[in-house]
C-alpha cells in the first residue's frame, strides 16, 4: 500500500513539457498564407521546417503575411542582401553567420530559395 | 568488512550509464550502475562505489586513504546510509560555451546551467525490487521560450518492479530507449530520432538481463505534459548482445508518431572494450519522418564514433566523429569532429572540455567551418 501511494505521488510531479515535438503543430500542419510573391509559400516553409523549431515559434509562425517578416522585428529589410534571415546563415558566406547553430547547412537549393523570396520585396 | 564491501561491489554483474564508454571498465549493462536499466539518472549505491573509485583520480585522496575508505565516502554528503530504504542525490552540470573562439567580431561566450537536480530513490524488499525515483529540479528552457514556461520540473520520475535480477518492469516519464545514450545531447544520434536530454515520454518499460542478451521493450503514451496533439505516442525495442564476453553489438527500432508527424528510426551500434578502461562507441542509423504537411518528408542517416583513451586513471581523452545526412536523396551532408578530456580529479566531480568543428559539404555552395568549444563541470552529492 505504502509503495502503491508513493507511486501514484510520482505520477502527479510536475513533468518538463518542453521537447523535440513542442513546435510540431508550427512547423508541420498546414498553415494559410497571404501576400508575397511566388517564392513566399516555399520560403515560409523552409523557416517552418529550419527556423521555427528554435525561432521564436510562437511568433514566426504568426507572421503568415508576407508583410509581417518586414514589420516585425526587421528580419526581412527589403533591398538585396540586406535580410537578417539570410545573413544569419551559414551559406551566406558572412563572417558570423551561424545559423542552423549546431545543425547542418541548408541544402543550397533551400537557400536559393530564401534569396528569390527576399529578392521580391521592392 | 572487506568482503562484505568486494561481496557488494560484485552483487550486480555488469555496468553502463549514460557514460556508456564504461564498457572499457569491462561493464556491459547500465543496471550495474543506474537505477534505470537503460542508464542515465541516478546512481545506485554500486554506480557511487565505481565513481568513487574505480573512475576518479586517485591522486588527490589522503595518503593514508586506501580504497576501501574511499568508497565507504561515496554515499550522499560523503555519510553512509543509515538506512536501506532511502537514498537521496544532489546533480550540477553546467558549462561554459563558446562559439566561433578566437574571433575578434564574432567570438560569443556564454554560461549555460544545464542541471540542476534533487533525485530520491525509495527501494524497498529483496534485492530492492521495488524502487520509486524522483528527479526534480532546474533545466533551461530555449531561449524561445524564457518567461514561458516553468524552468523547474520532472524530467524523470517512476516506479520499478524487479521480481527476479534478470526481468524488471518500469513505469513514469522516462527516456526513451533507442541507442547508444551518449551524454552529448546535440549528437545527431539523438537529434534526429528525437532522443535528446528533454524527450522524455511516460510509458512502461519491459527489460530483460540475461547471460549474453539485453532487451529492452518500451510502450509510451507521449509526455502526458504536453497537449495532446503533440504527444508522440508508440514504441521502441532495442537488443544487445554480450560479445566475446566484454564487448556489445546492438539493434534498436522506434515508431512513434504524433497529429503532425510520424517517425520510424533504425539503428545498428556496437560498444568495444579496449581494456584498462579505454573504449569504442559506434552508431549507425536512420529516421523516417512523414509530416501532416508534407513539408519536411524525408530520411535522416547519422553515423556516431566515439573513443575514449584512459591513459591514467580519472583521465579519458576522447575523440569524436559524427555524421548527418539531412536528407538521403540529397547530396549534402554535415561532418562534426572533435577532440575532448575528461578529467575527475576526485570523486562527485568531472571537469570537460570538448572542441567541435562542424564542416558541411554540398556540391553547389561552400561554407565556411564552424567552431565550438564547451568547459564543463558537473558535480554529484
Amino acid at each position: 500500500m505504502k509503495f502503491a501511494l508513493i507511486a501514484l505521488l510520482l505520477f502527479y510531479i510536475g513533468c518538463q513539457d518542453y521537447n523535440s515535438n513542442s513546435f510540431d503543430k508550427d512547423r508541420y500542419s498546414e498553415i494559410e498564407l497571404t501576400g508575397g510573391g511566388a517564392n513566399f509559400k516555399p520560403a515560409y516553409k523552409i523557416l517552418q521546417t529550419r527556423c521555427m523549431n528554435c525561432h521564436q515559434h510562437a511568433q514566426w509562425s504568426g507572421y503568415t503575411d508576407a508583410q509581417d517578416w518586414v514589420t516585425n522585428e526587421n528580419l526581412i529589410s527589403p533591398g538585396p542582401d540586406k535580410s537578417l534571415v539570410i545573413t544569419r546563415i551559414i551559406n551566406s558566406g558572412e563572417v558570423g553567420a551561424d545559423m542552423p547553430q549546431g545543425g547542418a547547412a541548408l541544402p543550397a537549393s533551400e537557400f536559393q530559395t530564401l534569396v528569390d523570396w527576399e529578392a521580391e520585396y521592392p | 568488512m572487506k568482503l562484505f564491501l568486494i561481496g557488494f561491489l560484485f552483487l550486480f554483474s555488469t555496468f553502463a550509464s549514460a557514460y556508456t564508454q564504461f564498457i572499457g571498465h569491462s561493464y556491459t549493462s547500465c543496471l550495474n550502475c543506474h537505477f534505470n536499466p537503460s542508464g542515465g539518472g541516478p546512481l545506485n549505491d554500486y554506480g557511487r562505489v565505481v565513481s568513487a573509485t574505480l573512475i576518479s583520480s586517485g591522486a588527490f585522496y589522503p595518503k593514508t586513504w586506501n580504497e576501501e575508505k574511499v568508497a565507504y565516502t561515496s554515499g550522499f554528503l560523503f555519510r553512509k546510509p543509515k538506512q536501506d530504504w532511502l537514498r537521496t542525490q544532489i546533480n550540477y552540470r553546467g558549462f561554459q560555451v563558446v562559439q566561433n573562439p578566437g574571433s575578434s567580431k564574432n567570438e560569443q561566450k556564454r554560461w549555460i546551467n544545464m542541471q540542476a537536480d534533487a533525485r530520491v530513490i525509495l527501494k524497498f524488499g529483496e534485492n530492492d525490487k521495488f524502487i520509486a525515483v524522483g528527479q526534480y529540479g532546474y533545466a533551461p528552457l530555449p531561449q524561445n521560450l524564457e518567461g514561458e514556461q516553468t524552468e523547474w520540473r520532472s524530467r524523470e520520475h517512476y516506479v520499478g518492479y524487479r521480481p527476479s535480477p534478470k526481468v524488471g518492469i518500469y513505469a513514469g516519464l522516462m527516456d526513451k530507449v533507442f541507442g547508444i545514450k551518449v551524454i552529448e545531447h546535440i549528437a545527431f544520434s539523438r537529434i534526429a530520432p528525437e532522443v535528446t536530454q528533454n524527450d522524455q515520454t511516460h510509458g512502461v518499460m519491459g527489460h530483460y538481463l540475461g547471460e549474453k542478451w539485453e532487451m529492452f521493450a518500451h510502450g509510451f503514451v507521449g509526455n502526458l505534459a504536453q497537449d495532446e496533439d503533440l504527444r508522440m505516442k508508440g514504441g521502441s525495442v532495442m537488443v544487445e548482445r554480450t560479445a566475446f564476453d566484454i564487448h556489445r553489438i546492438g539493434a534498436s527500432v522506434m515508431s512513434s508518431k504524433n497529429n503532425y508527424q510520424d517517425l520510424l528510426s533504425y539503428s545498428g551500434h556496437t560498444r568495444l572494450n579496449l581494456k584498462e578502461g579505454s573504449a569504442i562507441l559506434a552508431e549507425i542509423g536512420q529516421t523516417n519522418r512523414k509530416t501532416q504537411n508534407g513539408s519536411d518528408d524525408r530520411t535522416m542517416r547519422y553515423g556516431l564514433l566515439q573513443t575514449y583513451l584512459r591513459p591514467v586513471r580519472g583521465t579519458y581523452f576522447l575523440a569524436n566523429i559524427e555524421y548527418f545526412k539531412k536528407d538521403i536523396k540529397e547530396s549534402d551532408y554535415t561532418v562534426r569532429w572533435g577532440p575532448g578530456i575528461q578529467y575527475f580529479p576526485i570523486q562527485r566531480l568531472e571537469l570537460r572540455l570538448d572542441a567541435y568543428n562542424t564542416r558541411n559539404f554540398a556540391p553547389t555552395s561552400s561554407t565556411k567551418d564552424s567552431w565550438m568549444y564547451l568547459l564543463q563541470t558537473h558535480i554529484w552529492l
